[in-house]
């Protein structure tokens, strides 16, 4: 009996309605049926407009069901049984799209809810909201009025200069008229029907479904592996010669002799040469990566960041012909996949890729 | 904090709101149906909304934006039927001229 006493109506009121309108909103998230999507958010926006009323808004909560609920959203159900074939009522996302999206998606939530809890002016309710009666939630009155230019709830500002801002909503009410005018009269000539088109696509679309491609060769397989392991061993080393150096900066000794006996050939060198070349080599793994999910531009890529770091090397203080050796060298096993995908037996690797 | 015993600031009604944003968000990111995405875009507005009404509201506060929040939240639904309206009018065109509402088909455009 204590504990039905110490219920706060209004407060429950908030909860059902809340509940009511998250819980929907995720279930618009988790069903992959669009004409469910479409149910589910009619019953999350009428929610809404009940936490429109119980806020005090009671203008907003009523436009909210007349224009959201019974219009916008009418239009939407309209557009899906526009569209409603078999193939499009489901369509499923991937896994990984979905696990992008939750990451994301709990990211933003949990700051927004930091930061909403974090005020402490928003964290205390009203203290003094029996002074309140019911007819300060009857605003469609000075809403009316401020749409036309006056603002009656700002009478009795105090400050000089806020009540010169307070002359109320008349232009922008006035602009968005013209805006619904507008954009009336574009969405009907531009949702114009025309038969024609649709039977053309059907053959169009026939066309561009995915293609089979056939297995790699394992010699392109051989040459993309290896050319991993490689690159990731360079890069390695080049970041292992950058951070022994930086170390050896500040301690004398402990390092290996191989670095040692290298150090004096590279001495000439620019200290920004061995990460950005450790980077370069990383790029390299990446775009080998790339050739292997079957795009044309990971070659290409592979080809700039050759020619990339054959440019550092020669910028670098060393003699040119380093950079020379290092470019012909490096290029030969490039020119080698490249050989490789172009050959064999017809359609080339080459051929089938995007 | 106790949600049914005592009342409800303006906290709670911004954690709704970020609900349905966050719900909006990630429902336009990953519906591949047009009309899926436009549905996400409600639900953003909406969740805008809640807050821009709760921060007018005064039941929750003694110190509010007034009468703003209520009308920028009547400005909102305003632009989201003519957003739906526009975009719906797109998304019929594009069903028309190449029978499918696929949103990953749409890259006519791309270079």
């Amino acid at each position: 009996m204590m504990l039905l006493a110490a219920i706060n109506p209004h407060s429950l009121a908030f909860l059902l309605f809340a509940l009511l309108a998250c819980g929907f909103a995720i279930a618009v998230v988790m069903t992959s049926n669009i004409v469910r999507m479409a149910f589910y958010l009619t019953l999350s926006l009428g929610a809404t407009s009940g936490l429109f009323f119980l806020a005090g808004a009671e203008f907003v909560g009523a436009m909210q069901l007349l224009i959201y609920v019974g219009g916008t959203l009418v239009l939407l159900i309209f557009g899906v049984m526009l569209t409603a074939q078999a193939r499009f009522i489901s369509m499923k996302t991937s896994g990984a799209e979905w696990v992008m999206a939750a990451g994301v998606g709990s990211a933003l939530l949990l700051l927004l809810l930091y930061a909403g809890f974090s005020v402490e002016s928003w964290n205390k309710p009203r203290a003094d909201l029996s002074s309140l009666s019911i007819f300060d939630a009857r605003t469609s009155t000075p809403i009316g009025l401020a749409l036309s230019g006056v603002r009656v709830d700002q009478l009795d500002e105090p400050s000089e200069q806020l009540r010169r801002g307070m002359s109320g909503y008349l232009f922008p009410f006035v602009i968005i008229s013209m805006h619904l005018l507008v954009v009336l009269i574009g969405a009907g000539y531009m949702a114009r029907t025309k038969r024609f088109a649709g039977r053309l696509a059907v053959e169009q679309l026939a066309v561009v479904a995915p293609r089979a491609r056939g297995p790699r060769s394992s010699a392109i397989m051989g040459g993309i592996v290896s050319g991993v392991f490689v690159n990731m061993l360079l890069a390695v080393l080049c970041f292992g010669y950058w951070l022994s150096a930086a170390a050896k900066a500040e301690e004398q000794g402990g390092m290996s002799k191989l670095l040692g006996q290298v150090a004096p050939y590279l001495q000439s060198a620019a200290d920004w040469l061995c990460p950005v070349l450790g980077l370069l080599f990383l790029a390299n793994v990446l775009m080998l990566l790339v050739v292997y999910g079957w795009q044309k531009w990971g070659v290409v890529g592979l080809v700039l960041v050759t020619i990339l770091q054959a440019l550092a090397i020669g910028n670098s203080g060393l003699h040119p012909a380093v950079a020379w050796v290092f470019l012909v060298i490096a290029m030969a096993p490039v020119a080698l996949l490249i050989v490789l995908l172009c050959s064999g037996p017809r359609p080339t690797v080459w051929e089938q890729m995007d | 904090m106790n949600p049914i015993t005592e009342p409800v600031t303006v906290s709670h009604f911004l954690a709704v709101g970020a609900v349905l944003f966050v719900c909006g968000a990630v429902c336009m990111a990953t519906k591949r149906n047009a009309l899926g995405v436009l549905m996400g875009i409600e639900l953003v507005l909406n969740g805008a909304n809640l807050n821009f009404v709760a921060f007018g509201s005064k039941f929750l506060r003694s110190t509010t934006i007034g009468l703003d929040g209520e009308l920028m939240a009547l400005f909102v639904i305003v632009l989201a039927a003519a957003e739906a309206a526009v975009a719906l009018a797109i998304a019929l065109n594009f069903y028309n001229n190449h029978t499918t509402i696929d949103v990953d088909h749409a890259d006519e455009l791309r270079g």
